[in-house]
């Protein structure tokens, strides 16, 4: 699993670093940390960067040395045109912790380093307040949301979450997917609910029905507090909106997805950027 | 010797009752009897009848008694007398009550799922088997796992009934009691304070208990949307209740029982 988290040097920013930190603690999943800037500003995003790494450091003890040890020096190296990584030559630690800079456009940098890395999941930060804008891109958080091709968790606030909605499409829904949510699940120590989406006309889906009930089942072995609840297609958005006012909602809007139906690419940027909690987008 | 019975199927709801009845199948007083209804008009267009309608309708029920034992086997049902639903034919609501009846039961129990429309409960509830129904019912909504169990009183309910249903169906040793009293359920924001349980006059519920030799731990007093409220219920693995007189479709307590995930014992005044 390889985790991309963009980050600026906003308050949010620390505190997602710190999430994934933690997320990255139970999956041992490869983590780059990307800044995105002007060329002239390339030494200050990578004090930046320094200062992140470090932060997410403290999550792990030097002796294991999973990430690398903290007090490493660092070199700036030139990739390619307008990418510069950090080095940290002398102590390399068993899983990667990536420190990027990329010069341009921050939404297409950012997509770009997600495609380039092969993301499994772009995990970005804002401020809720004033609509979950990044000072030096207003529609950051939005676009990465509406754009990238792999999931994305826009984290809003510092507390955790009690509660995490999950709005599967039980059809296609992949096991990555489950078990991201898993994931979170774990380190957020929250509580699950799995919607189930009914049909005005038949209800619930007997496919979706079975599908549901092996994913609660997979779920509970694993001492997870899961919760179910069925709501009808029309009245979806309504619930998911009023879900987002409070807990983390999980959507999946994956290839052949029944939500991609209901929920279009802008309803889903909305969503993100307009809801008071975090919000997770997996495809 | 007391009698429930559990009306299986094999979909989500049933999965989830028979997991959560696996939970707490010790603390179950009744002996649990399954019951399996075979809808034929669910199952397309009759074919004729007479020698021919029997066959199929035979048919019909050997396939749904192989569907049904997959799915038990698969549950991992432990209690042997829910791995052997007895098989009927015909309008479910028709045959449950006849068997609730013929049984007689003490406690009718199924899975049903919750829905985010509360009316969806109310439904249910004015539904001619839940209308009809001869005794109290447990409706499991979720695989809830705690060990807590939540009495709802307040000033609009007759609850006089509700700790002998409790004790009778539920033995409640090692599980914490706390009394709900429901105030006004209004637009307000939710309040949820701790009550005075040494204040004799202020519960029916907890002189009933303490003459059946039952200690609440909590009382607590809350007030709100029910929309509000909901979320404090799921630390409960049981809401005993019973309904108001004539329950109403726009009655905010109905409402909150509607949204409420846990498991709902509803009990008769």
């Amino acid at each position: 699993m390889r985790i991309l988290v963009p980050v600026d040097n906003q308050p949010y920013s620390v505190q997602v670093v710190r999430q994934v930190a933690a997320l990255a603690s139970n999956t041992w999943a490869n983590v780059t940390l990307l800044s995105i800037g002007p060329e002239a500003a390339v030494k200050d995003m990578a004090a930046l960067l320094y200062s992140y790494r470090a932060e997410f450091l403290d999550r792990f003890s030097d002796a294991d040395l999973l990430y690398g040890a903290r007090a490493s020096e660092y070199k700036l190296t030139e990739e390619g045109k307008g990418v510069v990584t950090l080095d940290f030559p002398d102590q390399p630690g068993r899983k990667a912790l990536d420190l990027r800079i990329r010069t341009g456009g921050p939404g297409r940098e950012i997509l770009a380093e997600a495609e380039e890395a092969g993301a499994d999941l772009i995990v970005i930060g804002c401020d809720p307040e004033g609509g979950c804008q990044w000072p030096s891109d207003d529609s950051i958080p939005g676009r990465i949301v509406k754009n990238a091709s792999c999931p994305v968790l826009v984290i809003k606030e510092n507390k955790q979450p009690q509660m995490i909605v999950c709005c599967l499409d039980h059809d296609t829904v992949t096991q990555a997917s489950i078990e991201l949510i898993n994931q979170l699940v774990t380190l957020y120590q929250a509580e699950l609910e799995i919607i189930g989406v009914t049909d005005e006309s038949t209800g619930l889906r007997a496919d979706v029905d079975r599908r549901m009930a092996r994913i609660l089942a997979y779920y509970t072995s694993r001492n997870i507090k899961a919760w179910v609840r069925l709501v009808d297609a029309p009245s979806l958005k309504t619930f998911i909106d009023q879900s987002a006012e409070r807990n983390l909602v999980a959507v999946w809007t994956g290839k052949h997805s029944f939500l991609d139906k209901i929920f279009s690419r802008q309803h889903i940027e909305d969503l993100a950027t307009t809801a008071s909690s975090s919000v997770l987008i997996l495809r | 010797m007391k009698k429930a019975l559990v009306s299986v199927n094999t979909n989500l709801g049933s999965s989830i009752a028979l997991r959560y009845i696996n939970h707490i199948a010790n603390h179950l007083r009744p002996t649990l009897y399954a019951v399996h209804v075979v809808e034929p008009s669910h199952a397309g267009s009759e074919p004729g009848s007479g020698w021919v309608q029997k066959t199929w309708e035979n048919a019909l029920v050997e396939t749904e008694r192989e569907d049904l034992r997959r799915f038990l086997e698969m549950e991992q049902v432990a209690l042997p007398l829910l791995r052997n639903p007895k098989i009927l034919v015909g309008d479910r609501t028709e045959q449950l009550l006849g068997e609730l009846q013929d049984g007689p039961y003490d406690l009718f129990l199924e899975g049903v799922p919750p829905t985010s429309n509360p009316m969806d409960f109310f439904a249910l509830l004015k539904s001619r088997l839940y209308r009809s129904m001869p005794c109290p019912s447990l409706i499991i909504k979720n695989l809830a796992s705690s060990d807590r169990i939540a009495l709802l009183t307040g000033d609009h309910l007759e609850t006089g009934g509700l700790v002998s249903c409790l004790l009778e169906n539920i033995d409640i040793s090692g599980f914490e009691l706390d009394i709900i009293d429901i105030g006004t359920l209004d637009q307000g924001p939710p309040i949820i304070k701790e009550g005075d349980l040494s204040d004799p006059g202020r519960n029916k519920l907890k002189s009933a208990l303490d003459g059946e030799g039952v200690t609440p731990k909590t009382l607590k007093q809350i007030q709100g949307s029910a929309r509000d409220l909901t979320d404090m219920f799921r630390e409960y693995g049981l809401v005993a209740s019973v309904l108001p007189p004539n329950p109403r479709k726009n009655d905010p307590f109905i409402e909150l029982l509607g949204r409420i995930s846990s498991p709902v014992l509803i009990c008769r005044s």
